[in-house]
C-alpha cells in the first residue's frame, strides 16, 4: 500500500513537470491535429473551386467532409486555446483582488468550466449512442453520423484536460491566469 | 421556478462574467443551470453544440483568420504600409493617416479586428513612437482603426450575422464597404486634427512618382487580394466561404513563391494560430447558440421585443435604443456573443418596422466594432496594449477622441441607409 501511494505521488509530481512524456505527446497530437485539419479543409475547399471551373464538376462530398473536420477542429482548437489562456473574459475585478482571493476565484471558475466540459462529454456519449442505435448517416458520404459527433466528445475531453492544466498552473502561480 | 427563467438566465450569466469566467463558459453554464431548473431536456446541450458548429458558412471564420495571418507573415502588410507611406507620409500626422489607410486595406484581406491590429500595429506603433507620436495616441489609433477589420469585407461578424439572420453574406459584404470607409475617414480627420495640434510632423519628404510606382508594384500582390475576394463573390465564381479559403491559398502562394518570406515551420505555426483563434470564436458560437435557443424557446425574446415595440414604434427611436443597448453590451462582451444573445430579440422588431436586414446588419457590425475598443472588455485594446506595453487604463484615455469619431460615424450609418444599401443595389444584388 505504502509503495502504491509512493508511486502515485511520484506520478503526480512527474505530471506537474512540463517534460512529462504525456504532455509532450498530448501537445504534439493537438498541434498536428490542428495543422492537418485546417490544412485539409483549405486544400479541399480550393480543390472544389478549381474542379468546378476547370472540370465543371463539383466534388459534392468536399463540403460535408470539411464541415465534419471543422467540428473536430473547433473543439480541439478550444482546448489548445485554453492552454494559451486565449479564451476571452472580463478580468478587471479579479485582477484587482488580493492574490489569495484571486486564487480562490480562479479555482472556482476552473471547477465550473470543468463541470461544463464533463457534462458535455457525458451527454455527447448519450447522443452518440442514439446515433449508433438509429444508424444515422451523413447525407452525402453516408458516413456514420457518430464519427462526426465524436469530435464533440473527444474535444470536450481535450478541453477538460487543458482547462484543468491551466487552472492548476494558475493555482501554483498564486491565481494569476 | 422562483423567478422568470430568462431573467434568471441573464442575471446568472452576468454574475459568472464578473469573476473572469471565459465568456463561452459563462454562456454555457448559465444556460445549463436554467435548462436544469425549468426541467428542459439536457440532451439539447450536445446536439446544439454540434449543430451550431457543423455549418459550412462558418468555415469562413478559420479561413479568413488564416488569410489574415498568412498575409502578414508573407510580408504583405509591411509592403502595404510602405506604399501608403510614400503616398501620404509627408503630410502633417502622415504616419497616423498611413495607419488608417493601411487598416482599411488590410481590413479587405483580414476578417478580424484583433488580427488587423496585430498585423499592422506591431510595425506601425513602434514606427509612430519613434517618429515622436505619443504612445497612447498611437496604440489607441491602431486599436480603433483595426476595428475597421470587421466592417470592410471580408468580416467574421458579417458571416455570423448572415448565418443567424439568414441574410446573403455576399450582399452584407458589399454593404460594408462604404460604412467602413466612413469610419476610416472619421478616424483620419481626428488624427489629422490631433497631429496638427500636437505638432506631429510628416516624414518631411514628398516621394517622387517613380518611388510611388516602385512601392505600388511591390504592394500590388497585396492590393489584388480584395479584388479577388470581392470580385470572385460578386462575379459568382465562389461563395463567401470559398472566397475565404481561396484568399488563404493566394496568400500562401504570394508568401512562398513571390515574396519568399514563408517557410514550412512558419506555416505550421500559422495553421495552429489560426485554428486556435477561430476555435475561441467557435466555442462562443456554440455555447451562445444554446443561450439563444433557450431565450427563444422560453419566449423571452418575443417578450423583450414586444416590450421594446410597446415603448415606441418609431423607427429612429428604436434604432437609437438598439444602438445604445449594443454599445453598452459591447463594453463587456465580444461581437459574436452579442449577435447570438441579442439578435433573437432584435430581428422580429426589425421585421415589424420594415428595416432592411442587410442595413441593420451593417449598423450592428459597426456598433460591435466599436465594442472591440471600449474598455473593460475590448479585444483590440488588449492587442494594442500588448504591442505597446501599455496598461488598459493608459490606452483607455487616449481612445476617447477616436471613440467619439466612431460613434458619429455609427450615427451617420444608422440614419443614412444609402451608405450601406447603395453599393449592393448598384451592383444589382
Amino acid at each position: 500500500m505504502a509503495r502504491l501511494i509512493g508511486r502515485v505521488t511520484l506520478f503526480i509530481k512527474s505530471i506537474r513537470g512540463g517534460d512529462f512524456l504525456f504532455w509532450k505527446v498530448f501537445d504534439s497530437l493537438e498541434d498536428w491535429f490542428l495543422v492537418l485539419s485546417l490544412g485539409t479543409m483549405m486544400v479541399l475547399n480550393f480543390a472544389n473551386v478549381v474542379s468546378r471551373y476547370l472540370l465543371s464538376t463539383s466534388i459534392a462530398f468536399t463540403e460535408e467532409l470539411t464541415t465534419n473536420l471543422f467540428v473536430w477542429s473547433c473543439f480541439i482548437g478550444a482546448a489548445a486555446a485554453a492552454k494559451r489562456g486565449a479564451h476571452l473574459g472580463f478580468s478587471l475585478i479579479v485582477d484587482n483582488m488580493p492574490s489569495r482571493a484571486q486564487r480562490i476565484v480562479t479555482a472556482m471558475v476552473t471547477l465550473l468550466t470543468l463541470a461544463m466540459f464533463a457534462l458535455l462529454f457525458i451527454m455527447s456519449l448519450d447522443m452518440i449512442e442514439t446515433q449508433i442505435m438509429l444508424k444515422q448517416e451523413t447525407p452525402a458520404l453516408g458516413m456514420p453520423e457518430w464519427v462526426v459527433s465524436m469530435g464533440i466528445s473527444v474535444g470536450a475531453l481535450f478541453c477538460f484536460i487543458r482547462f484543468a492544466q491551466a487552472g492548476w498552473n494558475s493555482w501554483n502561480k498564486g491565481g494569476r491566469q | 421556478m422562483f423567478m422568470e427563467p430568462s431573467i434568471f438566465l441573464f442575471l446568472l450569466f452576468g454574475f459568472l462574467l464578473l469573476w473572469n469566467t471565459p465568456i463561452a463558459v459563462g454562456l454555457g453554464m448559465a444556460s445549463l443551470v436554467t435548462i436544469y431548473l425549468i426541467d428542459a431536456p439536457l440532451a439539447v446541450f450536445p446536439t446544439t453544440m454540434y449543430a451550431s458548429t457543423a455549418k459550412f458558412a462558418l468555415l469562413a471564420i478559420p479561413f479568413f483568420i488564416l488569410a489574415g495571418v498568412v498575409m502578414e507573415a508573407a510580408g504583405v502588410s509591411s509592403r502595404l504600409i510602405k506604399f501608403a507611406d510614400v503616398c501620404v507620409g509627408h503630410i502633417k500626422g502622415g504616419l497616423a493617416i498611413v495607419a488608417v489607410i493601411t487598416c482599411c486595406f488590410f481590413a479587405a484581406i483580414s476578417g478580424s479586428g484583433p488580427a488587423t491590429v496585430a498585423a499592422l500595429g506591431s510595425i506601425l506603433i513602434p514606427a509612430m513612437v519613434k517618429a515622436g507620436y505619443d504612445k497612447g495616441f498611437s496604440s489607441a489609433l491602431m486599436a480603433n482603426a483595426g476595428a475597421i477589420g470587421i466592417i470592410i469585407p471580408p468580416s467574421i461578424a458579417f458571416v455570423v450575422y448572415g448565418v443567424i439572420a439568414e441574410v446573403s453574406i455576399g450582399k452584407l459584404f458589399m454593404a460594408g464597404v462604404i460604412p467602413g470607409l466612413v469610419v476610416g475617414l472619421g478616424l483620419a480627420i481626428v488624427s489629422y486634427y490631433i497631429s496638427r495640434k500636437r505638432g506631429y510632423g510628416g516624414n518631411g519628404k514628398r516621394a517622387s512618382v517613380g518611388e510611388i510606382w516602385v512601392a505600388f508594384k511591390d504592394a500590388l500582390w497585396g492590393l489584388m487580394t480584395p479584388v479577388i475576394i470581392l470580385g470572385g463573390i460578386y462575379g459568382g465564381i465562389f461563395t463567401p466561404t470559398e472566397a475565404a479559403g481561396v484568399a488563404a491559398v493566394y496568400g500562401l502562394f504570394v508568401g512562398f513563391f513571390v515574396y519568399k518570406e514563408l517557410t514550412l515551420p512558419k506555416l505550421k505555426k500559422l495553421l495552429i494560430d489560426s485554428s486556435v483563434g477561430s476555435a475561441v470564436v467557435m466555442l462562443i458560437v456554440s455555447s451562445a447558440s444554446l443561450f439563444a435557443w433557450l431565450i427563444t424557446t422560453e419566449g423571452a425574446a418575443q417578450m423583450a421585443s414586444a416590450a421594446m415595440l410597446e415603448f415606441s414604434s418609431e423607427r429612429w427611436v428604436i434604432l437609437l435604443i438598439i444602438n445604445i443597448l449594443v454599445l453598452i453590451a459591447g463594453c463587456f462582451l465580444d461581437a459574436i456573443s452579442i449577435f447570438y444573445i441579442l439578435l433573437p430579440i432584435f430581428l422580429p422588431i426589425i421585421k415589424m418596422l420594415n428595416v432592411d436586414p442587410v442595413w441593420f446588419g451593417v449598423i450592428l457590425t459597426v456598433n460591435v466594432a466599436i465594442g472591440q475598443i471600449t474598455p473593460p472588455v475590448g479585444v483590440n485594446l488588449y492587442v494594442a496594449c500588448n504591442i505597446a506595453n501599455l496598461s488598459l487604463t493608459d490606452i483607455s484615455k487616449s481612445v476617447m477622441p477616436f471613440l467619439i469619431a466612431s460613434i458619429v460615424a455609427l450615427l451617420l450609418i444608422t440614419y443614412i441607409p444609402a451608405l450601406s444599401l447603395w453599393l449592393p443595389s448598384v451592383l444589382g444584388m
